[in-house]
């Protein structure tokens, strides 16, 4: 029987309302945490807060799909999120070789949930 | 506990307690930022950018937290910290409850380790270390 080899998927949820507080108490501060490509995606939204979610659960879902562990400001710098155009889409730079995957997230008045996978079709 | 230290540690309680919305009278010390206060991965960014903006200070990415030990190959292998990274880990983080994280030491674990009293002794040396 061929070897079968799981593919890395991660989930986190993000409350909205702690993202809209941080987002208004440490809106110029994202250039410590987001990339300029990702801070643009923030900004550029008509609800930046639900995009800086978006974001953050993202990272936290790719972590946890590599085994690895939020850790400061360098860690998240390690996982990179993208917009494209089916989506969200990720590089993660932790141990080993560098990977990248697809982001679904769901989200509704009060949840952002980021799901971290190489080929997820939607939940 | 010096006085400086205490002065540290009610800023710090009253810090997390703003940014967890936990009672001030439920955090110690001894308290874990995820396992006692149910800390995520946003309150840590947003109890950060607060320790800043309250001392004045700037935490310099590696600094509270060990990241770039984790990115040592050395000191992580396949989401495992090495007996070498667990002592590097140990000399950073001295008053962490070790026991329990060494018969397991995921590095997706850590986090619990980190709790109030890191960050009052990471601030203390820090604001010495500027005084002087």
């Amino acid at each position: 029987m061929a070897k079968r080899v799981l593919s890395p998927t991660g989930i986190d949820l993000i409350e909205l309302t702690k993202a809209r507080a941080f987002y208004r108490r440490h809106k110029r501060r994202l250039g410590g945490l987001l990339s300029a490509g990702e801070i643009a995606y923030v900004r550029t939204g008509t609800r930046p807060h639900v995009r800086l979610a978006e974001l953050l659960a993202a990272k936290e879902a790719v972590f946890k799909a590599h085994g690895g562990a939020w850790m400061g400001m360098t860690g998240f710098s390690r996982a990179r999120i993208r917009p494209a155009s089916d989506g969200l889409r990720y590089r993660y730079a932790g141990e080993g070789t560098p990977a990248s995957g697809r982001i679904t997230v769901v989200k509704n008045a009060d949840f952002v949930v980021a799901l971290a996978g190489p080929a997820c079709a939607g939940i | 506990m010096s006085n400086e230290k205490s002065e540290i540690l009610k800023s710090v309680k009253s810090i997390v307690s703003q940014a967890l919305k936990v009672d001030e009278q439920k955090i110690a010390p001894g308290s874990s930022l995820i396992k006692d206060l149910g800390a995520e991965s946003i309150d840590f960014l947003d109890i950060v950018f607060r320790l800043e903006k309250s001392f004045k200070i700037k935490i310099p990415k590696g600094e509270l937290f060990p990241e770039k030990l984790l990115t040592d190959t050395r000191f992580v292998k396949e989401g495992l910290v090495t007996p070498s990274g667990l002592e590097e880990l140990k000399k950073r983080m001295p008053n962490a409850d070790w026991n329990g994280f060494s018969k397991n030491p995921q590095v997706s674990n850590l986090g619990e380790l980190f709790t109030v009293g890191m960050i009052v002794d990471y601030l203390s040396e820090k604001l010495a270390a500027a005084s002087q």
